[in-house]
């Protein structure tokens, strides 16, 4: 009898649950205040679009583009590790590495990506 | 057994389930939605990220961005799913996680409130910087 123990499982695991924690603490208000409120005039685009200009290049940038990593690659995460297990509920049984290598693949992508970009703003 | 293979046919526990056992009741219709609600807040990510990569450090590509009226109707729609997501998930924390003060379970009222506790505190920090000139 073999049994053979999903290590690599409480890894995304642990990264969905960071995530988890970012999009309920965190984000609501980033696109409260960046998505919803400039356009409804509670403030206006120019102040808006000058503060986040002012963030990605004032003294403060690298801490804030630490951050802003953190905002967008655990999110990515979360949604890879839900995603996977929402199409498994929904009755997509087979490939299932397949869609790990995909949803995970996406994240990690995207978590490149993010660190490009932000360091080379 | 979970893993264990004979003659090629996995023994396990095997799916019986439908795929469409959640429209059965509200309560599970209201738990796929909420494992919905995960693609919105990634999506609002890659869409910020986007504007980041477009923009850059141009005030005017920004204003633009931030006055679109694709970029507010998505926001909306991507803050009720996202505000969802925190209220499942803090008035759920208490089943989660049992917390004990001394010999006594912390009950599961402070454990939920303090939940929510942290998340206005993370909001007003984060508003104060966002929305008024304290770092220029």
């Amino acid at each position: 009898m073999r049994y053979k123990i999903d290590t690599i499982e409480p890894f995304w695991w642990g990264l969905f649950m960071a995530g988890a924690g970012v999009i309920g603490m965190l984000l609501p208000i980033h696109i409260l205040a960046q998505g919803i409120m400039p356009g409804v005039g509670a403030v206006t685009p120019d102040t808006m679009a000058f503060r986040i200009v002012n963030f990605l290049t004032g003294p403060l940038a690298p801490l804030i583009k630490l951050y802003l990593f953190v905002l967008i690659s655990l999110p990515l995460f979360h949604w890879a590790h839900r995603f996977r297990y929402f199409l498994f509920d929904l009755g997509l049984h087979g490939g299932r590495m397949a869609l790990a290598t995909l949803c995970y693949g996406a994240a990690v992508v995207g978590t490149i990506i993010a660190a490009i970009v932000l360091f080379s703003v | 057994m979970h893993g264990q293979q004979s003659a090629g046919r996995s023994v396990g526990y095997p799916w019986r389930q439908p795929s469409g056992w959640w429209l059965k009741n509200s309560h599970y219709i209201m738990y796929m939605i909420r494992e919905l609600t995960a693609v919105f807040a990634a999506l609002w990510v890659v869409i910020f990220l986007a504007q980041i990569a477009m923009n850059g450090r141009n005030v005017a590509k920004w204003s633009a961005s931030l006055a679109s009226p694709g970029w507010l109707v998505f926001s909306v729609i991507a803050f009720i799913f996202v505000m969802y997501h925190a209220w499942t998930a803090f008035t759920a924390t208490s089943t989660l996680m049992y917390m004990r003060m001394g010999k006594e379970p912390v009950p599961a009222g402070t454990i939920n409130g303090s939940m929510f506790v942290a998340w206005l505190v993370a909001t007003i920090v984060i508003g104060v910087i966002l929305l008024t000139p304290i770092f220029g």
